[in-house]
């Protein structure tokens, strides 16, 4: 795609750009990546030092850390793409409708919006998961309900704009239910800022994953979680450095990489270059 | 001629953008003298905006080229002035009207304020004198009760309202040249005749020269002594507004008068214009209407120049006689 | 004899807002009347504020009446007996704007099909052959392989032709046509005059031709209405408005208008 290409011109995006190939490749192909199986545990190899038979050491259960990142990134990762697809889609669905509709079902929404954005991220995440069990599941759960108003949001107000417009004054005009005006007219037309949002938004939920993973609420072990490691990790950050850091580094280039997209993605899709 | 407000000799210039290139005034010829008022007609893509925002170097100046020609004002160069220079005559000798008064209006000041501001800025006035010459300005624009719409913001006056007080700032500084691009397109029929006669009048009194700029034949000739029509950023004629629109010589100007249903016999269709606008970006070698020209002949491979074919009637076009080379 | 196909009866509409806590009434239409019989361009002048686009709503069903009667094809549409379903498809409305008519997302094809959706399955299963779209794209001057491209890729004009091909698509009995041509060049606005005259003729439809453009209601209408200000003032033919206007009103607007031919 034009995009695609127009992306690849900037140094910062182009070096972005191929990391996400990376990481995807990676989150991909990751059983066939890893030189050893992530939760094969071998204690007499326990927390080896960086070499040439583990690129990154073993933990304190001798699991290679390497191939444990490896494997981590489909779960911290993948797991943030699902929660925040999960919140755009529903968030989306539910603000357009509300936008479109307008009335008192619009004043219901925004004020349950209004309720759930008053609370701190973290705090709620940690509510949440906390509420519905430690597990990675319900901790996609509990990012995706977070980052949902949002979401209801931004599609509300971009669906007030496009409600205005001629063509969706056109299709009222053949008759056409709300339900098609909405999904073919106004979702349609509003998609460039939520795709901005979700490019945005999906560091902010690895970060956030981790987060859940390193208090304990999330992943739970041996399943390989960035956060979960760096938790047990960061104790023996002072005699085992490569246990912890490897890992934080795989979450700081996991964040980066989808803030620089973000922010490339968002100057690319918003001051549109003239027709 | 040294007196003239405005002198646009051989104007070219295009827009570059990455990769490509688009010709956007072509050779652009415009001389207006003072107190005159002048039409500048053209359809969409002609480039008479281009041109009325070149004139006080608004164009943006990343992507816009000047390949040739020059534009006086008053005997100074704009096209060699710096940003400073021009920046001076914007206002205080050029004035502006655009078609949406809401572009010049600041949606949050009362009239009276943003009509205060102007003055101040473009006279020596003290704070007492420059607000009773407030009242004076929207009185001069035929406002009924300016004792109000002074104290009004933009919201609460009618669109032909909001014109009026845009003229009023216009004006203000008593310009030697006012800009108007459509100014009437986006008021009612009956609003447009008294603005266009307020505009009229007004640069009698003050001796302005006037550049009325419009796709509306009919504002040209309620309003013009003179015109020049522009297509595809060519003039392509140019003239006394009774001549050129009552016996217009160029092929385009014909076609485009023939092409009103005013006068058209109901029981037949239209005339229309064949052919598809060209490609600025590749700006054919030879009369820039051929290729939708019923009257084209051999010739017409190459560009004609703007000549003289009557007094003060020009035309580009080797189908029309010459009385001497322009 | 030609039927009325619309016939509009006192109908009223007032929009209340209120400003300050102080309550308005707009009175954007009052008590206006008029026929179109089947076949006919019946034009309909004035200017902002007198009420036209409101009425065009009305007609499209998109604001309710508030008291009056709009018979359509023999049955009562919207006043006091109406019972029954909007017409959907048998009145269709080309909007002034070519920009903004149609979804930049959508193709053309999925423009111009779009009414279909909910007309009578009747009415879908005879129009939603592939010959349909391509005898209406042929029909308004474009080509097949236009029909995949999407609206940016056009100029008005076309894609004002595009609007006319939609409003086709169900084969209405009466077209509102709100403003046109206003958006367009001089050039193109013939050629989009000329196609309406065509349409007419080729497909048997019946116009209401809303515009504040005299030159092109002088030659497309055959009778004219003129409203000022909700009020409908003045209705008679052609000849008798554009010769023998009666009301003050009417007079006024033919002699403010500019035009070039003026002095005659």
């Amino acid at each position: 795609m034009k995009a695609i290409r127009q992306l690849i011109r900037n140094p910062f995006t182009r070096g972005a750009f191929f990391s996400l190939c990376v990481i995807a490749f990676v989150g991909i192909f990751s059983p066939f990546l890893t030189p050893y199986g992530p939760t094969d545990a071998k204690p007499a190899d326990r927390l080896l030092a960086p070499g040439h038979l583990h690129y990154f050491g073993t933990d304190e259960l001798g699991r290679d850390i390497f191939s444990r990142i490896i494997a981590g990134t489909r779960v911290s990762v993948g797991i943030a793409l699902i929660a925040i697809l999960l919140s755009a889609l529903v968030g989306t669905f539910i603000g357009s409708f509300s936008g479109f509709i307008g009335r008192w079902i619009d004043q219901v929404i925004m004020r349950s919006t209004d309720v759930l954005l008053a609370f701190p991220t973290l705090v709620l995440a940690l509510a949440l998961s906390a509420a519905l069990g430690p597990s990675i599941m319900n901790a996609a759960l509990a990012i995706a309900i977070v980052k949902l108003p949002i979401y209801m949001r931004l599609a509300r107000t971009q669906a007030l704009t496009v409600s205005h417009t001629l063509f969706v004054k056109a299709a009222r005009t053949f008759g056409v239910s709300s339900n098609w005006i909405v999904r073919r007219h106004i979702v349609p037309n509003l998609l460039t800022p939520i795709i901005v949002q979700i490019s945005l938004d999906i560091g902010d939920a690895i970060l956030l994953i981790a987060t859940l993973g390193f208090l304990g609420l999330g992943a739970q072990p041996p399943t390989p979680e960035w956060g979960a490691m760096i938790s047990t990790g960061w104790n023996y950050l002072l005699d085992q450095w490569w246990y912890p850091t490897f890992t934080g580094a795989a979450i700081f280039i996991a964040v980066i990489v989808f803030n620089i997209l973000g922010d490339g993605i968002r100057d690319l899709l918003d001051p549109k270059a003239g027709e | 001629m040294s007196d003239l407000v405005l002198d646009i000799k051989d104007l070219s210039l295009s827009f570059e953008t990455e990769g490509s290139s688009a010709s956007i005034l072509k050779n652009v010829e415009l001389q207006i003298g003072p107190g005159e008022i002048v039409g500048l007609v053209g359809e969409s893509g002609s480039g008479k905006s281009v041109t009325a925002l070149a004139i006080s170097k608004l164009l943006p100046t990343r992507i816009t080229k000047f390949s040739s020609g020059s534009i006086l004002f008053n005997g100074i160069d704009i096209l060699l002035s710096s940003e400073s220079e021009v920046a001076k005559l914007r206002g205080k000798r050029i004035g502006f009207v655009f078609q949406e008064p809401m572009t010049a209006l600041n949606p949050t000041m009362t009239i009276g304020k943003q009509l205060f501001h102007v003055i101040r800025r473009h006279s020596e006035l003290t704070k007492a004198e420059a607000i009773a010459k407030v009242r004076f300005h929207l009185e001069e624009v035929l406002i009924a009760k300016p004792e109000i719409v002074e104290n009004q913001y933009p919201f609460q006056l009618s669109g032909g309202m909001r014109q009026r007080v845009v003229i009023a700032m216009a004006m203000a500084a008593n310009p030697t040249l006012l800009i108007a691009d459509e100014p009437t397109t986006a008021l009612d029929v009956t609003v447009q005749a008294e603005i266009l006669n307020l505009i009229a009048k007004l640069a009698k009194d003050h001796g302005t020269a006037v550049l009325l700029i419009s796709h509306d034949l009919g504002v040209i000739a309620q309003s013009c002594s003179r015109v020049t029509v522009l297509y595809a950023g060519e003039v392509v004629e140019s003239g006394k507004v009774s001549e050129v629109l009552r016996a217009p010589l160029h092929p385009y100007t014909q076609a485009l008068i023939k092409s009103l249903p005013d006068i058209a016999d109901r029981d037949r269709s239209l005339e229309t214009i064949a052919g598809e606008f060209p490609d600025l970006r590749n700006r054919p070698e030879g009369c820039i209407y051929a290729p939708r020209c019923p009257k084209k002949f051999d010739a017409c491979d190459v560009r004609p120049m703007l000549h003289i074919a009557k007094d003060l009637h020009s035309v580009s076009c080797w189908g029309v006689e010459t009385v001497a080379k322009l | 004899m030609t039927e009325n196909i619309l016939q509009v009866s006192d109908l009223n509409k007032t929009f209340h807002f209120k400003t300050k806590s102080v309550k308005h009434a707009n009175h954007a239409v009052s008590d206006v009347s008029f026929d179109i019989k089947q076949g006919e361009v019946f034009g309909l002048v004035g200017e902002s504020g007198s009420g036209k686009s409101t009425i065009a709503n009305l007609l499209m069903n998109l604001e309710s009446v508030d008291s009056g009667e709009i018979i359509f094809n023999g049955q009562t549409i919207a006043g006091a007996d109406s019972k029954n379903v909007f017409p959907y498809g048998d009145i269709q409305i080309v909007f002034q704007d070519p920009r903004s008519s149609l979804d930049p997302r959508m193709s053309i094809r999925q423009i111009i099909e779009e009414p279909l959706r909910f007309v009578s399955a009747e009415k879908r299963a005879r129009l939603s052959g592939p010959d349909n779209i391509l005898t209406l794209i042929r029909a308004v001057g474009l080509r097949e392989e236009h029909l995949e491209r999407k609206p940016h890729q056009f100029s008005g004009g076309q894609r004002q032709r595009v609007a006319i091909a939609r409003a086709l698509v169900t084969r209405p009995k009466l077209v509102v046509l709100d403003e046109p041509t206003s958006a367009l060049d001089i050039s193109v606005q013939a050629q989009v005059i000329n196609l309406l005259k065509s349409l007419q003729q080729e497909f048997g439809l019946t116009y209401l031709f809303i515009s504040h453009n005299m030159g092109v209601v002088k030659y497309l209408c055959d009778r004219i209405g003129v409203l000022n200000q909700g009020k409908l003032v003045e209705v008679a033919t052609n000849d008798e408005i554009f010769n023998r206007p009666t009301h003050e009103y009417t007079k006024r607007l033919l002699s403010s208008v500019p035009t070039m031919f003026q002095e005659r």
